[in-house]
């Protein structure tokens, strides 16, 4: 295994409702990323415009902890953090209109590797109202 | 002004008709409403121009090129000179050469990388990864990582295209984000 990373996995909930606090209270972790809509934005420009957070996210990473170039031990690592699965997450998920994904970081250089996610968790994934998403990278 | 465009066009056109996709992309663009922030996206590169820059061009033809689809041009001398000039060039005079490459333009950037639209102090920016990788400098396992990063965190879908500005500045859908460099690892 190189030590470039290939494969990695986030759980995040996104939406403009998303309370960070609140979801970093829910999971009992400590989050990757915890923004609201609206935080203001650093302006790199020197201009002083006024920028802010189109959206918020809560999210957690698999990427400092897990080390493979498969993304099933990713995804495992995050359903052991988050106690997945909850059986109130979907529902209040849904009250603030949120979206919940699980976002697969894939390089795919060869073009021969085929992202393995195991049948359980996209079962999972789909009654808790989330979706999966593979974000490959082929060059 | 109108008189000038026509008479450049004509000129341009040494007499001869224009062609169907020259004509309409100028009846299309030359009267169109003034707009100082819009832009236009060229379908080829994926780069973007502002609309007004478009605006000014005195022929379809130019406008077409701008947009990326001038190699569709059908007008007859333009295509008969450019047409004999690649072929003489490349085949010494055997005309069987691809239509389509009978209006190529020199590159009028440098290196191997796509050109990009627009002058150092005009908005411009572009869609194309792999041309943003190369104007903002980084190699390519910390682009990716850091295209992950800013979708991830953006909660913008793996599919979706991100609009690089030259200063780093990215949006999505014309909406602010962030600005790019800071997502370095």
């Amino acid at each position: 295994m190189t030590d470039v990373c290939v494969a990695s996995a986030s759980f995040t909930i996104s939406g403009d409702h998303v309370l960070p606090e609140w979801w970093t209270r829910y999971f009992g972790v400590t989050p990757d990323i915890a923004v609201a809509k609206g935080e203001p934005l650093r302006d790199h420009t020197g201009q002083g415009r006024t920028l802010v957070r189109r959206t918020g996210v809560w999210g957690l990473s698999s990427e400092k902890a897990v080390r493979s170039e498969h993304l099933e031990p990713h995804l495992r690592y995050l359903i052991q953090q988050l106690a997945l699965p909850r059986p109130d997450l979907k529902q209040y998920v849904e009250s603030i209109g949120a979206k919940m994904r699980f976002v697969c970081f894939w390089v795919n250089e060869s073009g021969d590797r085929v992202p393995d996610i195991p049948d359980d968790i996209r079962v999972m994934m789909e009654a808790l109202g989330g979706i999966i998403e593979i974000d490959e990278y082929r060059d | 002004m109108k008189q000038q465009e026509q008479a450049s066009t004509a000129a341009l056109m040494s007499g001869e008709q224009e062609c169907l996709l020259c004509r309409v992309t100028y009846s299309i663009f030359s009267t169109f409403p003034l707009m100082p922030s819009a832009l236009t996206m060229n379908v080829e590169t994926g780069e973007f121009l502002p609309l007004n820059r478009l605006r000014s061009y005195a022929t379809g033809y130019e406008m077409a090129d701008a947009l990326g689809y001038a190699w569709a041009c059908n007008c007859g001398e333009r295509i008969q000179r450019a047409d004999d000039g690649m072929a003489s060039s490349l085949y010494g005079g055997n005309l069987c050469v691809p239509r389509n490459l009978g209006n190529a333009q020199p590159f009028k950037h440098d290196g191997d990388g796509l050109p990009y639209v627009g002058e150092a102090d005009e908005l411009a920016g572009t869609t194309n990864e792999k041309y943003a990788r190369k104007i903002f400098g980084y190699d390519r396992s910390t682009f990716r990582g850091m295209i992950h990063k800013f979708k991830k965190n953006h909660s913008i879908g793996a599919a979706d295209n991100l609009e690089f500005e030259k200063n780093g500045d990215v949006y999505f859908r014309g909406i602010y984000l962030d600005n790019f460099h800071d997502y370095r690892n």
